[in-house]
C-alpha cells in the first residue's frame, strides 16, 4: 500500500474536476438563478443585473447587429441621413474605416459614396475631423503620461479647430457635433472651465435632449462639485445614455440621501431617472423605489429590468438557501445556537417580502409598456418564491397556453410549472409529461440548477430514488475558460453534518448518496435501475448515465453494509459488482486494495508489509472475514486465538489506520476530518479490532501470542484515546503509549512483564511473536 | 540555583537596558508624519487639515499611484491618486510621493524593463507632484516605494531600486515588513537610503481567526524582539485604522469600510472582536443581514501605546527617524482624541 497523504477516489468519468481540497464554491457559483437576464432579453443594463460580484458579468450575448442597433451615435447619423443609409454601413464608415480608406472616393461603402456628393461636403469634413481627433481620447496608450504634455497641446489645437468650425457652421447638428468633440478633448485635457464655456454656448438651451446632450452632460458633471442636484443630472445621463451609463453611475454620491436628491429633481421624468439609478444599485429590498419609479414613469419598460433585479434578489435570498442550503445556509452547526432560528426567520421575512412584490405586480399587470405575458409569468414565479401556493399551478398552466408562441417564455413557464407541480401534496414523482419535457430540454442546455431544484423537490417529498436519478444528470458538462469556471455548476449542502470527500458540500450524486442515503435508499435506486424499461425518451434520458454506474452503486451499497457490520449483506452486494472492476485499470480498487487486510504489525498503517503477497477484492475480503469469524465459533484454544487475531487485523485494516480503509470510505486524508457517518466511531477508534484482539488474548495458550494480542489491543486503544480528545491528528506525538494512560499496555506490563519491553520498545519484535502461532 | 537565576536576570536586565539605551538617542524627537492612501479624493477635509496642523505634522506620505503588471499592456500605473494640495498654509509640510508596486511586477522581468520602470515611475511622480502639489515643490526630497517583495523577486526589486536611485535626485526610502526586518539574511537589505518599518497588517485578515490582523502584539513581539540592528536608518509606521470583516457561516466574505458613522450602532458584541448585525443594512454595496457575523478590528490607544513600547525598546532609531501614522482619514481620526493622537508620537520620546 502506498504511503500517500491523500487518497481521493475518482469514480465519475471526466466531469469531476472539482478537487475535494482547497476549493469552496461561493458567490455566483452558488447563487440560485433560474430567471436569468437572457430570458427577458433586455438591453443596456448588463452590468446592473443582480450579482454577488461587484458588477454583473451576466452580459446578454450581443451580436454585431445588436451592437450596431444599440449604438447611439450610429442611430443619430441614421436619422440625420433620413434612413437613406443602413446602420451597418454607417457603423463601418464611422468606426471601422481608417481616414485613408474613408478618403477613398471609390470605396464601396454607401455612406462614403453619399458623402462624396457636394451637398454633404460639410458632413464629410466633419467625419474626417472626428477621425483625426479619435487618437486623443484618454491616456490609454500613454499610461505613464510621457506624451501627456504633447497630447495636451495637440488637443488644444484640435479644440480650437473644432470650436472654430462649430461657430462657422450654420447646420445646428454639425455645430453641436464639433462642439461635442471640443468638450470631449477638453475633458481629456482636464479643462473643466473650457467645458463649461462650450456647454453654455452650445448645449445649455435645448428643446429636447439627444444622445449628444447626455454625453456632454456626462463630461460636464465630472468637473462639478458633488451635490444632490448633481446626483439628479447623473441619473439623467444614466437613464438616457447607453454609452455613458456605466461610467456615470460611479459619480453618484451616496452621501446625499435619495430624499435629498429627489428634492432637487424638477419633474417626474427626472424623479423617475433618479429612481432608476438608485434602484439599479440597491443591494437590499427596493420595492418602494420600484413603485415610485412606476408612479413617476408608468409607461417605462425599464420596470421589467427593475423587477427582474428584485426577483433575482429573491431567488438568492430564498431559493439559494431553500434548495442548496448554501449561504445564507440553514446548517445547524453554526457559530450561534440561535442562528438557525434567525436564518429561518429571515427566510420567512423574505418570503413575506416576495408576497408583497407579487401583490403589487398583480395590481399593475395591465400597465402599458410592459410585456403582459412575461409580467404574469414573473408574478407567478414570485408567488412560488413567496410559497403562495393557492391556485398557483392552475395560474401557471393558464399562462402557459396563453404565451405558447414565445419560445423563451414557454421555456421559462415550463420550468416554473415543473417546480410548482411539486408544491401539490400528491405530486411526488416524475410522471408528469411537462415536467419530463422540461427536464430533458434543460438537461441539453446544461441547466444544472433547474435539474437540481427538481431533484431537491423530489427529495423533499421523500422520493429519494427519483432524486438520485436526477442528481445523476447534473454537473456532467464542464469547461474551463482561462482557469475560470464557465459552466453553470450546481453545488449543494445537506441539513446535517454527514459528509464525504472532506467537504460539507456536494456536486456529485454518488458522493451525495455516500454521505446521505441509507442502505435502503441506495437499494431502491438499484432496484429502479434494474427494473427500468426505457420505453419512453424520458426513461432513456433518466437512466442514461446512472445505469452505467450500477456496479459502483452496488459497491456503495456493499460499503454501507460494511459500515453497519452486516457482512452477509455486504458479501451478496459486492458479489453483484462486475468482477472486472476490481482489477480494472480504470478503477482504483486494484491500487488501493493491493494489500493484505489480514496482516498488520504493531505500527504499520499504510506502508507495504511482508503480508502483501496476495491481492484481494472486496468480495474476497468479506468472504474471508465471514469464514474466519465462523472459525472463531468452531475452533478452540490457540487456533481460536489465531482466527480472532486475523479478524482483528482485518477490522483494524478496514479502519482509518489500515491498508483497507476503502472498505468503509471513498476518501482518505492525513487529517481524518469528521464525516458524521454511522461507523465514524468504529472507523476512527478500531473498537471491533480491539474486541477481537482481546478475545485472542483471552483464549491463547501461547503466552507470547497472548501478549502480542494485548499489545495490539493497546494499539487500538491509542486510537480511541486520541479520537476521544477530538484530535484529528493521529501523529506519534498524540499517541497514548504509557501504561498510565493505556489500560491495555498496563495489563501487558502486569500480566506479561517479560514481554512488555520487547513489544513496546522493539520495532522488530513483531515477527518473533507473530510466528509463534502460525496456522497449523 | 537561586543565585544562577538571579544572575541570569541581572544579565537580561542589563541587556534590556542596553537595548533601550541603544534604541533611543538622546533628545530624540522624531518627525511626525501621516500616510494618505486614498485614490478618489481630490482634497483633504477640513478636519484632516486641522489635524495635520494641530499635530505639527511634517510629512505626508501620499500614495501617488500603484504599479501593476498587465498581460496586454505590460507594467503600468494604476489607481492614481487625485489628491491636490494648493494651500499655501501647508508650506511646512513635506509631501513624500509613495508608490505601491505589486510583487508580480518583478517576476520574470528583464533588466531593461526594470530600467524603463524606474524611468517611467520617476517621471510620473515628478509630473504629478508638479500638477498636484506645486506650492510644496520645495519639500520634494524623498520618494518612497512600497512592495511586499519575496525571496524570488528580491533580486529584481533591489535592482529596480538601484535604477530608481540613479534616475532621481530625491532620497529613496522603501517600506520594510517585519519579516524582512527580522530576517535580512534571507530577504536582503534594501538598497535604499532609509526604510520604513511597517508595524501593522501583521496577519492575513482571512487567517487571523480571533486575532486582530492589523495589530497583534504577540505577533509584533515575535518579529521585533531579538532582531539584529537593521543596517539602514529606520522610520516607523503604526496603525490607527480599523477594519470590518464580513462573515457568513464562519466564512470570510468581504472587507467593509465602516464609513457609516452609525455603523457601531448597528452591531452588537458577541465575543472579543466578533459582533453580529442588529439589523439589515447595506455597506459598500453588500447587503448584510441581521445576524450576520462581523469581525471589527479596532485598536485602542492603550494597545497602540503598548506596541510603541515594544517598538521603542527594541528598534534602534536615530535623530532622523520619522514616525508615521497610517492613515489620514477623518472617520479614523475621530476614533481618537487629539491628546491620544499626539501621544502616539510623544510616546516614542
Amino acid at each position: 500500500m502506498k504511503n500517500c497523504l491523500l487518497f481521493i477516489l475518482i469514480f465519475t468519468s471526466s466531469v469531476l474536476n472539482v478537487s475535494a481540497c482547497g476549493y469552496y464554491p461561493y458567490g455566483e457559483e452558488v447563487r440560485f438563478n433560474l430567471l436569468t437576464p437572457q430570458f427577458l432579453g433586455l438591453r443596456g443594463m448588463d452590468q446592473f443585473y443582480y450579482s454577488s460580484n461587484l458588477f454583473s458579468e451576466n452580459v446578454v450575448e450581443t451580436s454585431q447587429k445588436m451592437r450596431v442597433e444599440s449604438d447611439e451615435n450610429i442611430d443619430l447619423w441614421f436619422h440625420y441621413f433620413e434612413g437613406k443609409i443602413d446602420k451597418e454601413t454607417i457603423y463601418e464608415a464611422v468606426y471601422s474605416l481608417t481616414e485613408k480608406e474613408f478618403k477613398n472616393k471609390k470605396h464601396a461603402n454607401k455612406l462614403i459614396q453619399l458623402l462624396n456628393q457636394p451637398v454633404y461636403a460639410d458632413e464629410y469634413k466633419y467625419l474626417i475631423f472626428a477621425k483625426k481627433c479619435a487618437p486623443f481620447n484618454g491616456d490609454y496608450s500613454d499610461p505613464w503620461e510621457i506624451k501627456a504634455k504633447t497630447n495636451t497641446n495637440k488637443r488644444k489645437v484640435q479644440i480650437k479647430k473644432a470650436l472654430k468650425a462649430a461657430y462657422i457652421y450654420k447646420n445646428k447638428e454639425l455645430q453641436r457635433r464639433y462642439a461635442y468633440l471640443a468638450i470631449r478633448m477638453s475633458f481629456y485635457n482636464n479643462d473643466g472651465a473650457k467645458i463649461n464655456d462650450i456647454y453654455t454656448a452650445f448645449f445649455q438651451k435645448v428643446d429636447s435632449m439627444t444622445a449628444i446632450d447626455y454625453w456632454v452632460l456626462h463630461f460636464k458633471l465630472h468637473f462639478e462639485e458633488s451635490s444632490a442636484r448633481r446626483n439628479v443630472d447623473i441619473a439623467r445621463v444614466f437613464a438616457h445614455s447607453l454609452e455613458k451609463r456605466f461610467a456615470v453611475h460611479f459619480r453618484y454620491d451616496t452621501a446625499f440621501s435619495i430624499e435629498q436628491s429627489l428634492s432637487k429633481a424638477v419633474n417626474d421624468d427626472e424623479r423617475a431617472d433618479l429612481m432608476l439609478l438608485y434602484t439599479s444599485k440597491k443591494a437590499d429590498r427596493a420595492l418602494e423605489y420600484i413603485q415610485s419609479f412606476n408612479t413617476y414613469a408608468p409607461n417605462d419598460s425599464q420596470l421589467e429590468f427593475l423587477i427582474l433585479r428584485e426577483v433575482n434578489k429573491l431567488e438568492d435570498w430564498v431559493l439559494t438557501p431553500h434548495y442548496t442550503l448554501f449561504e445564507p445556509s440553514l446548517y445547524a452547526d453554526s457559530y450561534d445556537a440561535s442562528n438557525k432560528i434567525m436564518l429561518q426567520e429571515r427566510l420567512k421575512s423574505d418570503r413575506k417580502y416576495a408576497k408583497e412584490i407579487a401583490d403589487w405586480m398583480n395590481s399593475i399587470e395591465q400597465a402599458p409598456g410592459l410585456r403582459n405575458d412575461w409580467w404574469l409569468s414573473i408574478k407567478n414565479y414570485v408567488r412560488f418564491i413567496a410559497n403562495d401556493k393557492k391556485g398557483l399551478l392552475q395560474d401557471v398552466s393558464k399562462n402557459m397556453s396563453f404565451a405558447a408562441k414565445n419560445e423563451k417564455l414557454t421555456q421559462f413557464n415550463t420550468m416554473l410549472y415543473s417546480l410548482v407541480f411539486f408544491t401539490s401534496k400528491s405530486n411526488s414523482n416524475l410522471i408528469n409529461e411537462t415536467v419530463q419535457n422540461s427536464l430533458v430540454r434543460e438537461s441539453k442546455l446544461h441547466n444544472n440548477q433547474f435539474m437540481f431544484a427538481i431533484g431537491r423537490e423530489l427529495e423533499f417529498k421523500g422520493n429519494t430514488t427519483d432524486a438520485a436519478l436526477i442528481y445523476s444528470k447534473i454537473n456532467k458538462y464542464y469547461t474551463e475558460n482561462e482557469g475560470e469556471r464557465t459552466a453553470n455548476y450546481s453545488y449543494w449542502k445537506a441539513d446535517n453534518s454527514y459528509s464525504t470527500l472532506s467537504s460539507d458540500f456536494f456536486y456529485d450524486y454518488f458522493y451525495y448518496m455516500d454521505a446521505q442515503y441509507m442502505p435502503e435508499q441506495v437499494s431502491a435506486v438499484i432496484s429502479s435501475i434494474e427494473k427500468r424499461n426505457e420505453l419512453t425518451e424520458f426513461d432513456r434520458w433518466k437512466y442514461a448515465e446512472i445505469k452505467q454506474d450500477l456496479p459502483k452503486i452496488y459497491d456503495l451499497l456493499g460499503t454501507k453494509y460494511v459500515r453497519q457490520d452486516k457482512l452477509e449483506s455486504a458479501l451478496i452486494t459486492f458479489e453483484k459488482v462486475n468482477d472486472s472492476i476490481w482489477k480494472s485499470d480504470n478503477f482504483p480498487y486494484k491500487f488501493y486494495l493491493g494489500a493484505n487486510p489480514f496482516y498488520t504489525n504493531m505500527f504499520n498503517e499504510h506502508k507495504p508489509t511482508d503480508g502483501d503477497t496476495i491481492q484481494y477484492t472486496k468480495v474476497d475480503i468479506i468472504r474471508k472475514l465471514i469464514l474466519y469469524k465462523a472459525k472463531i465459533e468452531t475452533e478452540t484454544g490457540d487456533k481460536k486465538a489465531y482466527y480472532n487475531f486475523q479478524v482483528a487485523n482485518c477490522y483494524l485494516n478496514m479502519s482509518y489506520f489500515g491498508n483497507s480503509w476503502l472498505m468503509r470510505r471513498y476518501y482518505w486524508s492525513g487529517y481524518s476530518g469528521k464525516t458524521g457517518l454511522e461507523d465514524e466511531e468504529e472507523y476512527l477508534q478500531a473498537n471491533m479490532a480491539k474486541k477481537y484482539y482481546l478475545q485472542a488474548e483471552k483464549v491463547a495458550t501461547n503466552e507470547k501470542f497472548a501478549a502480542l494480542s494485548l499489545r495490539m489491543a493497546g494499539r487500538c486503544e491509542e486510537y480511541r484515546l486520541i479520537n476521544l480528545k477530538n484530535n484529528d491528528e493521529f501523529t506519534e506525538n498524540n499517541r497514548h503509549s504509557l501504561p498510565t494512560e493505556n489500560t491495555y499496555f498496563a495489563q501487558l506490563k502486569n500480566k506479561y512483564p517479560a514481554h512488555y519491553e520487547p513489544l513496546i520498545s522493539n520495532c522488530y519484535s513483531f515477527q518473533e511473536y507473530y510466528k509463534t502461532l502460525s496456522p497449523k | 540555583m537561586k543565585k544562577k537565576i538571579a544572575f541570569t536576570f541581572l544579565i537580561l536586565a542589563s541587556v534590556s537596558l542596553l537595548v533601550f539605551v541603544m534604541a533611543k538617542p538622546a533628545d530624540f524627537e522624531p518627525d511626525r508624519a501621516f500616510y494618505f492612501w486614498e485614490n478618489n479624493r481630490a482634497s483633504l477635509t477640513s478636519y484632516e487639515s486641522k489635524t495635520l496642523k494641530n499635530l505639527n505634522i511634517k510629512k505626508l506620505y501620499v500614495k501617488f499611484f500603484e504599479v501593476e503588471k498587465n498581460e496586454i499592456r505590460g507594467i503600468i500605473p494604476a489607481a492614481k491618486s487625485e489628491l491636490k494640495i494648493n494651500d499655501s498654509h501647508f508650506k511646512n509640510l513635506a509631501i513624500v510621493p509613495t508608490v505601491y508596486i505589486r510583487n508580480n511586477v518583478f517576476k520574470k522581468t528583464s533588466k531593461e524593463e526594470l530600467k524603463t520602470l524606474a524611468k517611467n515611475l520617476s517621471s510620473l511622480i515628478k509630473k504629478r507632484f508638479t500638477e498636484n502639489f506645486s506650492p510644496l515643490q520645495s519639500s520634494f526630497l524623498e520618494i518612497q516605494i512600497d512592495c511586499d517583495w519575496t525571496e524570488s523577486t528580491k533580486e529584481n526589486y533591489f535592482l529596480f531600486l538601484q535604477y530608481l536611485n540613479q534616475e532621481t535626485p530625491q532620497i529613496i526610502s522603501a517600506t520594510l515588513r517585519l519579516y524582512a526586518y527580522k530576517f535580512p539574511n534571507k530577504m536582503g537589505v534594501l538598497p535604499v537610503d532609509r526604510a520604513m518599518l511597517m508595524c501593522y497588517n501583521l496577519l492575513s485578515p482571512k487567517d487571523a481567526g480571533n486575532r486582530n490582523s492589523i495589530l497583534d502584539l504577540e505577533e509584533l513581539q515575535k518579529y521585533i524582539i531579538g532582531a539584529k540592528k537593521y543596517p539602514l536608518p529606520l522610520d516607523v509606521a503604526i496603525p490607527i485604522y480599523s477594519s470590518v470583516h464580513f462573515y457568513q457561516n464562519d466564512k470570510f466574505k468581504a472587507m467593509l469600510n465602516d464609513e457609516d458613522a452609525k455603523f457601531k450602532q448597528k452591531i452588537k458584541p458577541i465575543k472579543g472582536l466578533w459582533f453580529s448585525m442588529k439589523q439589515d443594512t447595506v455597506i459598500n454595496g453588500i447587503y448584510i443581514r441581521k445576524g450576520d457575523r462581523i469581525k471589527y478590528e479596532m485598536n485602542t490607544s492603550k494597545k497602540i501605546n503598548k506596541a510603541i513600547d515594544i517598538i521603542k525598546s527594541n528598534v534602534i532609531f536615530d535623530r532622523t527617524t520619522t514616525i508615521a501614522i497610517y492613515h489620514l482619514q477623518e472617520v479614523e481620526l475621530k476614533q481618537y482624541r487629539y491628546e491620544e493622537l499626539s501621544s502616539f508620537y510623544t510616546h516614542f520620546y
